[in-house]
């Protein structure tokens, strides 16, 4: 996001570059143990235009570096290596198989008088372990929640089938990996909840319930509103990274043609049913449509017994959407569709514009004075509800944050403190651009406080902080 | 029909008055008891004492008796009905019904009347002179006073009070050439003539047998109907008898309502009588008095069926077409009001229908209705053969139902007269939930009805057990239907409250007590009864019982009603059944699961299963913000006392909790200083509440005070060799001698010195006897039992034996690190420390000296240190040594320390060797081993190595004759032996020197 920005100063331009992605290659060093043979543990190789030999000698030397501490610390083998010029980060997610993803650091180009080649100064300690180290382990996450395990696909059709996959998923996931704004986010990879009242929250409990009693091949069901989770019927962990591409691939995806004119092309057709709003967003796009396929994206899932295939249905309707996702053994028919638009559209719509109206009706109550004036982030373990007015509202491409990176690194900083004991503590910093950044641990929980106070001095700090735990989380239990 | 009906003395009890049309009416009898019976009416109009009687029409009977449907029905005559002699030529038959009593009167009374009432209290039989035929017979409300009437110009009346003249006395009309039609109660003592001019109200005074006339009014009256309940009145008048006037009477007033006109199907020309007493009844139905008029089809008309229609008289205002009730068929029909329904009997189809007003239809027009529920007839009914008297073991016979003998009276009663049964028409509930199978609609019908709390349940149990695919909206239906009469009831009974709590003067006496229905169905019913057996089932999905669970929980916020905790356990239950944590926690996330004390407990007890279950529960105390005290325990249970201790300050509740709740926590982690915090925190909150750091009684701290109080004293005492002294001799002294140690090391007050060493003696002559005396015991021990005492006792090491591991870990490592202290008074304080043991004869422990090594070191003081090692305050040992060979890069004469010191310990030998070894003195360590005799048993492998490291190929020499010579020594040959492992460097040998260089085993 900051690409190319020039500091002012004199007539000397210095460019600076984000950190950006290098390579990302997957191998298995078991199968291709002989020489000569090296290639075969390539599973997969971005960019792909790079020469054999030297993916080999990357593959290779990764390989060596993970043999090599693996004496050192058996059970912890090395997650990342730090060089001038770039950081590698390394994740076994099954047994063998290993993800590298080689991210360049942060520079800045200075250019030099005399046209001499400018000098570039990497910035190596710019970058963060933990941030991409969850990078990879999410893109990890994704590919298995789309296509199951790398075992799943080996036991289908072997290596061959496995590297078809790879290529087919990470050719297009790579690209929406926006590392420049990579942060203390991804290394939560929480869920942000809908505040909702219980009356309303209920409706949408008897809504799930009523469609999944008429509809009895819906196994789960999620329910979203304004991009944010209200319901869940999958556990946890399936619930973050399903919510993770929904919220930054599937919905942004589709609410670029909703923002867009009623008259401009991008506007999905509309049903021609104005009794709701209804549609899908996987699957027809057009029910009426003769041609259309009723074909959904399939989803895994962990079920009792390893895992589940299932068929995942979005449906939205104004701003709130649904998840049904059903059992990919059985296969989805135009009848299905059309029952299943016919119940859920109106009620949905309906639900919708009830969870609106209550959320303005809340607002008002609120009142504006409630509204944050605070730049914080917290995250809870427990429930992985995260809650940030730092980020800016995500878009597809971009994600925005309102503070300066420098901060944002101290932030993820203080969280890998943390994360090195197990006991609730407080780190207070006075960063260099005259901002205080605390950091609060209590139980499960962590909050991340920016303050812009020149002159405030730390007894002011904490003051400051205890107002805000007094003012947003009055309702948790958070130690001080 | 109605002339010959009172001169035969009419013939039947009843007269069916709802009939087909007014011109089908006959007069005659019932077939086959024709002129046997004498009928309640007496007059032409209706003014007898029996307000209503509906009679069927004769119709021939084929002897369908109607076949048992094989449905089920909805309608019962009563269990036990009033039974008295049947009407006959010389019985002759009454009904009351303001009194519900049935009179008997035989020959006129002269061979004895009796009176039977709903109940035993009710039932009178006597005797009266036979003064003429009785026309009408009743009693004054309370069986007070008896009125016959013979004649159609007077009424006799009988005083039944005790003590009263039992004369009778008579009143006739006071309107001249009138004809009393009847007369009617309207209190112990007022009763209303009504006559063919109008009426006369009076009071009867029994005492003087007279009457007094209160009001009356002149209206021409065709017939008159009257309703006890509401003590109506209503006339009949003009030419067509269908404006019709009512009167209310109430404690000796009468008062003139609005009259109104039946809308008659067809206007007769001329005009004629056209409404029929029999076509109209009057009911209270919902508390509400309305006139029901039997409308039946006119052929001019286009309405094909008759219909009922009601007509609401308030008490005040106008009188209001209400409601239509279709019957949809035609024929002879009789009205009985049951249970506010409207209950319609059709005699030619033997069956019966039912509506209820209130119900709403949805497509129909307002008020108008259909029948509830399909028509049926009433349940069939067996009575004993020939009455009361028959054996009983004679089998019942079934009872003709719809008979034409039958009359119907308002609001739920049908006597049998030729039979001699009185029944009351009841309801049964239980066969209508088959009937309705729109279950919203099923419900709005239940919850109207009296009995109807079972019904309900059952029918809610059936629904849920049904587990009938898409039956939760119908779910959702019914629970929303339940819980609106719920809540009304539930404002109802608040707003008493408030109007009883604001004073009985404020609130009008008419606030009354809401009266809880059956209908009410709380959650405890529907706990009870419905949910809690019905999640067990096994057979029913765990899906289906929780999204019925939460319908119940949303219908009852819905209607704002409080949730009890017993259903959210029920949930918590199923979900955890079935490992539904995550959902669990969704629906805590939003307060779908009310805050509670119970429920955060509830899940506390979760935790070992669902860990978060803690966060969840200390979330929710936090929120009722009266959980303070729970919140306390659960952070003491988890030995997070700092933690709770800080949170009950931040709640300003630090003044009243129990402190030693705190200290039993803070002590089971046994962290002293935690427990010390905590202690000291109290105390300061003491001396803030009271002035004094001491604990009240009631605390029950003394305990833990008499741990710390020795504390307070170290303050109080200045002279510390005092302090000490007495500190010595306390039990729990240990952690406060050694906070005083630190103390006064950090005071770091000049001159300090001397009281340091003074205390450090001090210590350790206490730490010198203790080691002593374990050292006596020890011996004792070892010298056999026999010698040693019995009274030789282990010591006992009491607190005061403040050793060096003591010493060191809470004092003494913690001062030397601290950067304020000079190194000088670190190390005067380690060296004094060093005196003190050394005096004592104690033996330092090495981790000491290496704390003084550590010291001097660290700020280079290698002659400090040298000096100390030259005298040996440090005293030798190998791992001193060793550390000092550590030192030897920085401070190269350590190496020699070391050495000497190696050397003083003379068992070091091997160490020395090696140190000369290692650092390439080979000749140096071999000239030591020798020199200490240590030659003959040394490893020359050892040696060789090391010299043939050096590269020196001389020096090489020179050990490995020096080695040769020994081996010829000791074994007479000058090889190594296989053992010693020397044979590389035997090789090594002849490589540079030749085979000649080797020593030869001497022959010499």
């Amino acid at each position: 996001m900051q690409q190319g920005k020039s500091r002012a100063g004199g007539a000397m331009q210095e460019k600076q570059y984000t950190p950006s992605l290098l390579s990302f290659f997957i191998y298995n060093p078991t199968f291709g143990p002989r020489e000569g043979e090296e290639e075969k543990k390539i599973l997969f190789y971005h960019p792909s235009d790079i020469e054999k030999n030297e993916k080999i000698r990357n593959v290779g030397l990764c390989e060596a570096i993970v043999q090599f501490t693996r004496t050192f610390c058996p059970t912890k083998p090395a997650k990342s290596l730090h060089t001038q010029k770039n950081r590698q980060f390394f994740f076994e997610p099954e047994d063998n198989f290993w993800i590298v993803m080689v991210v360049r650091n942060p520079m800045i180009e200075k250019p030099n008088k005399d046209g001499k080649p400018p000098t570039i100064e990497y910035q190596e300690e710019e970058i963060l372990d933990t941030v991409y180290g969850a990078v990879v382990r999410q893109c990890y996450s994704m590919y298995k929640l789309f296509n199951g395990t790398f075992g799943r696909a080996m036991e289908a059709g072997g290596v061959e089938l496995l590297t078809q996959k790879l290529e087919k998923f990470f050719y297009r996931y790579l690209q929406t990996l926006h590392l420049q704004s990579c942060d203390l986010l991804d290394v939560f990879g929480g869920i942000s909840f809908f505040p909702l009242d219980k009356m309303t929250y209920l409706k949408i409990q008897s809504f799930v319930n009523r469609v999944e009693e008429s509809l009895s091949l819906i196994k789960y069901t999620a329910f979203l509103y304004n991009d944010q989770l209200i319901w869940s019927g999958l556990e946890q962990d399936d619930m973050r990274i399903l919510y993770k591409y929904l919220t930054t691939s599937l919905f942004p995806r589709h609410s670029e043609p909703e923002l867009a004119g009623r008259d401009s092309p991008l506007r999905p057709e509309v049903a021609g049913n104005l009794l709701h709003y209804g549609r899908f967003l996987t699957g027809p796009t057009n029910l009426k449509d003769p041609e259309a396929k009723f074909r959904f994206p399939k989803i895994f899932v962990t079920a009792e017994d390893g895992y589940e295939e299932l068929h995942l249905i979005v449906y939205k309707a104004m701003s709130a959407a649904a998840c049904f996702m059903i059992s990919a053994s059985v296969e989805l028919t135009r009848d299905f569709c059309e029952q299943l638009d016919g119940l859920v559209g109106p009620q949905l719509t309906l639900l919708a514009s009830d969870i609106c109206e209550q959320f303005t009706i809340n607002r008002r109550i609120s009142g504006p004075e409630k509204e944050p004036q605070f730049k914080f982030i917290y995250f809870n373990h427990m429930n992985l509800a995260e809650k940030s007015t730092i980020h800016m509202r995500k878009t597809a491409s971009v994600c925005l944050t309102s503070v300066h990176p420098d901060l944002m690194k101290i932030l993820g900083d203080i969280n890998c403190d943390f994360a090195r004991v197990d006991e609730d503590e407080e780190i207070i910093v006075k960063a260099m651009t005259d901002y205080w950044v605390v950091g609060k641990k209590s139980d499960q929980r962590e909050l991340y406080v920016i303050l812009n106070q020149k002159n405030a001095n730390l007894i002011e700090v904490n003051e400051e902080v205890k107002r805000l735990c007094a003012t947003q989380f009055n309702n948790i239990f958070f130690l001080d | 029909m109605d002339t010959s009906r009172s001169k035969s003395g009419l013939n039947s009890l009843s007269t069916s008055s709802l009939e087909q049309s007014p011109a089908g009416r006959r007069s005659s009898g019932l077939p086959g008891t024709s002129g046997a019976l004498k009928a309640l009416r007496s007059r032409r109009l209706l003014l007898s004492v029996e307000s209503l009687l509906r009679r069927w029409n004769p119709e021939p009977r084929t002897g369908a008796r109607m076949t048992e449907p094989p449905q089920q029905h909805y309608l019962e005559l009563s269990e036990n009905p009033v039974q008295f002699e049947h009407a006959s030529s010389v019985n002759n038959v009454f009904f009351d019904e303001a009194n519900k009593q049935v009179f008997a009167v035989r020959s006129g009374g002269a061979t004895g009347v009796v009176v039977k009432g709903p109940d035993d209290k009710s039932s009178v039989a006597f005797r009266m002179d036979d003064k003429g035929e009785v026309k009408c017979i009743k009693f004054s409300i309370g069986n007070k006073i008896l009125a016959v009437q013979r004649t159609s110009k007077s009424v006799d009346f009988i005083n039944f009070i005790p003590d009263y003249p039992h004369t009778e006395f008579s009143q006739e009309c006071k309107t001249k050439n009138a004809n009393v039609l009847g007369f009617c109660w309207t209190n112990w003592n007022e009763i209303v003539f009504i006559t063919d001019q109008g009426i006369e109200f009076y009071q009867v005074f029994p005492d003087k047998r007279s009457l007094k006339l209160l009001k009356n009014q002149s209206i021409n009256v065709n017939w008159y109907q009257y309703c006890p309940e509401t003590a109506v009145i209503l006339l009949s008048t003009t030419v067509q008898g269908n404006i019709l006037q009512p009167f209310a009477f109430r404690n000796g007033t009468m008062s003139k309502m609005s009259k109104f006109e039946i809308e008659l199907p067809v206007i007769p020309k001329p005009a004629k009588l056209s409404l029929s007493e029999r076509d109209i009844a009057m009911a209270t139905i919902y508390g509400q008095l309305y006139v029901m008029y039997l409308k039946h089809h006119s052929r001019t008309a286009n309405s094909p069926s008759a219909e009922v229609v009601l007509y609401h008289l308030p008490r005040e205002g106008a009188c209001k077409k209400s409601h239509v009730l279709k019957l949809n068929t035609t024929g002879k029909f009789a009205l009985n009001i049951v249970d506010n329904l409207v209950v319609v009997h059709h005699q030619s189809s033997q069956t019966s229908l039912i509506f209820d007003i209130n119900l709403k239809e949805p497509d129909c027009a307002v008020n108008t209705h259909q029948p509830v529920l399909p028509a049926r007839s009433i349940h069939p009914y067996r009575m004993p053969l020939a009455g009361p008297a028959v054996v009983p073991s004679q089998p019942p016979v079934p009872c003709q139902l719809y008979s034409s003998s039958w009359s119907v009276f308002q609001p739920d009663i049908i006597i049998s007269a030729s039979e001699g049964y009185l029944w009351y028409l009841q309801v049964k509930l239980h066969p209508t939930v088959n009937l309705l199978q729109d279950k919203g609609k099923l419900m709005d019908f239940l919850l109207r009805r009296r009995d109807c709390k079972m019904v309900i349940l059952s029918v809610c149990s059936q629904i849920l057990e049904g587990g009938v695919k898409g039956s939760l909206p119908v779910v959702a239906t019914v629970f929303d239907k339940l819980n609106q009469v719920y809540k009304e009831y539930l404002e109802a009974e608040q707003s008493y409250t408030v109007a009883m709590e604001s004073g009985p003067s404020r609130g009008s006496a008419a606030q009354k007590r809401p009266v809880r229905t059956q209908a009410v169905i709380d959650q405890s019913d529907m706990y009870t009864h419905v949910l809690s057996s019905f999640t067990e089932r096994k057979e029913v999905s765990h899906k289906f019982v929780i999204a019925v669970l939460m319908e119940y929980i949303r219908s009852l916020n819905q209607h704002q009603i409080t949730v009890q905790h017993y259903l959210y356990e029920l949930v918590i239950k199923t979900l955890v059944q079935h490992n539904l944590f995550y959902m669990l926690h969704q629906f805590l996330q939003y307060h779908v699961l009310s805050d509670s004390k119970p429920l955060a407990c509830l899940l506390l007890s979760l935790e070992s299963t669902y860990p978060p279950a803690h966060q969840l529960s200390l979330d929710m105390l936090k929120r009722l913000s009266t959980a303070n005290d729970e919140i306390v325990e659960v952070l003491l249970s988890k030995q997070q006392v700092l933690g709770a201790l800080r949170f009950i300050r931040s709640v300003g509740g630090h003044d009243n909790v129990s402190a030693r709740k705190f200290l039993d926590a803070a002590r089971q982690t046994g962290d002293q200083m935690l427990f010390y915090t905590v202690f000291r925190s109290f105390q300061q909150r003491n001396q803030r509440l009271r002035g004094s750091p001491a604990f009240n009684p009631g605390e029950h701290c003394y305990l833990w005070y008499l741990q710390v109080k020795l504390h307070p004293t170290v303050n109080l005492l200045q002279d510390k060799g005092k302090l000490m002294d007495f500190l010595l001799r306390r039990r729990d002294c240990k952690m406060v001698i050694l906070s005083v140690c630190s103390q006064i090391l950090e005071g770091g007050v000049k001159g300090s010195l001397p009281v340091v060493a003074t205390v450090f003696d001090k210590l350790n002559q206490v730490y010198k006897e203790y080691l002593e005396a374990e050292q006596s015991y020890t011996v004792a021990m070892e010298s056999g039992p026999s010698r040693g005492s019995a009274a030789q006792k282990r010591p006992v090491r009491t607190q005061a034996v403040i050793d060096q591991s003591d010493m060191y870990t809470h004092v003494l490592s913690s001062f030397t690190e601290r950067k304020e202290v000079s190194h000088k008074f670190v190390i005067a304080v380690l060296m004094e420390y060093i005196r003190s043991l050394n005096q004592h004869q104690i033996t330092v422990q090495h981790y000491l000296y290496e704390l003084v090594i550590k010291t001097l070191v660290q700020h280079n003081l290698f002659y400090m240190l040298h000096q100390f090692l030259q005298y040996h305050v440090l005293s030798d040992s190998k791992p001193l040594a060793c550390l000092l060979l550590s030192l030897e890069s920085t401070y190269p004469p350590a190496h020699q320390l070391s050495l000497d010191m190696l050397k003083r310990l003379s068992t070091a030998n091997d160490e020395i060797v090696e140190v000369l070894l290692s650092k390439q003195q080979v000749l140096g360590a071999l000239r030591f081993i020798r020199s200490v005799g240590g030659h003959d048993n040394v490893s020359a492998r050892k040696f060789l190595d090391a010299a043939r490291q050096t590269g020196d190929q001389m020096l090489f020499y020179t050990v490995f004759r020096s080695f040769q010579q020994r081996n010829q020594r000791l074994r007479g040959s000058p090889a190594f032996n296989p053992g010693e492992h020397c044979e590389e460097h035997v090789v090594h040998f002849k490589q540079l020197f030749g085979e000649q260089a080797l020593m030869k085993p001497s022959t010499v």
